[in-house]
């Protein structure tokens, strides 16, 4: 089981995840929220300037208040547990870690341990 | 007959530096030539050479990065141009302008995504715009964390 991530109030399911550049390779390893909220996932807006990424296109993106903002997206290559994205569109985000929204979570099986405030995730059956 | 240039030799120069000093800021190392004095240098202190570097080599970084900007922004506008065209022709699947022109066009189950990498893989990591011929454009949810605002 992986443990949550306690620095979050309350405590949330991260998992550590390779972002890489599509063509290079160049890569950056970082933490991800899982999220099912989300139906994109996304990285840090300092990994797109890190790996040197160009958008593909830009798309309105809503959050909790309902309000549109145009975002620009990226194609990556994730990997996460050991499943590999080979391309994944992502749209930045203002935070430090990724977020992996239901465009990845939902290859992967996931089962939350609430109480015990660990989680298991995988690209097999558990 | 054959000439010879006799060259003059300079004695090295020398500089006295009291290290305290670069504490105070930037110091300017001036060569008097004459009357006139000409700054050949700047020292600085370390730290501020490291903030330097930094600082260059992310100039260096944006630097593609802004001009890929600028290319994908005609590649925007051309797909706009072409926009009567295209939802002739590829109504509900993914295109891809490079140059001003379609150079990829998706099966109707492909994602932006895949076409994009399809398009890497056969001219390079170039800008290139992606976008699905649709007459709505699809809105995405993100309701956990803040958007970036551009």
């Amino acid at each position: 089981m992986i443990p949550y991530d306690s620095s979050f109030d309350p405590p949330a399911p991260f998992v550590e995840v390779i972002v890489r550049h599509p063509t290079t390779g160049q890569q950056h390893i970082l933490s991800a929220k899982l999220d099912t909220g989300a139906d994109i996932s996304g990285i840090p807006q300092s990994v797109v300037g890190e790996l040197g990424l160009v958008a593909v296109r830009s798309v309105p993106v809503a959050g909790y208040d309902d309000v549109h903002t145009l975002l620009s997206t990226y194609v990556i290559t994730l990997e996460v547990v050991s499943a590999r994205f080979r391309y994944l569109e992502v749209v930045p985000l203002p935070e430090e870690y990724a977020l992996l929204g239901r465009d990845v979570l939902n290859y992967l099986y996931a089962r939350l341990h609430g109480p015990d405030l660990a989680f298991d995730l995988s690209s097999s059956p558990l | 007959m054959k000439e010879l240039v006799l060259k003059e030799t300079q004695a090295p120069y020398t500089l006295t530096l009291d290290e305290t000093m670069l504490d105070e800021g930037p110091v300017r190392v001036l060569r008097v030539e004459g009357e006139h004095e000409r700054t050949i240098g700047v020292l600085v202190s370390p730290d501020e050479y490291a903030a330097f570097c930094a600082w260059r080599e992310a100039q260096q970084r944006s630097q593609p990065i802004q001009q890929a900007t600028s290319t994908f922004q005609h590649e925007v506008e051309a797909f706009v141009a072409l926009w009567p065209e295209l939802l002739q022709k590829y109504r509900g699947r993914v295109v891809a302008i490079y140059g001003r022109q379609v150079v990829e066009v998706g099966h109707p189950q492909e994602s932006v995504a895949d076409v994009a990498g399809r398009v890497y893989e056969r001219i390079g990591y170039v800008p290139v715009y992606v976008q699905r011929v649709e007459e709505t454009p699809r809105i995405y949810r993100v309701t956990g964390p803040r958007l970036v605002q551009r």
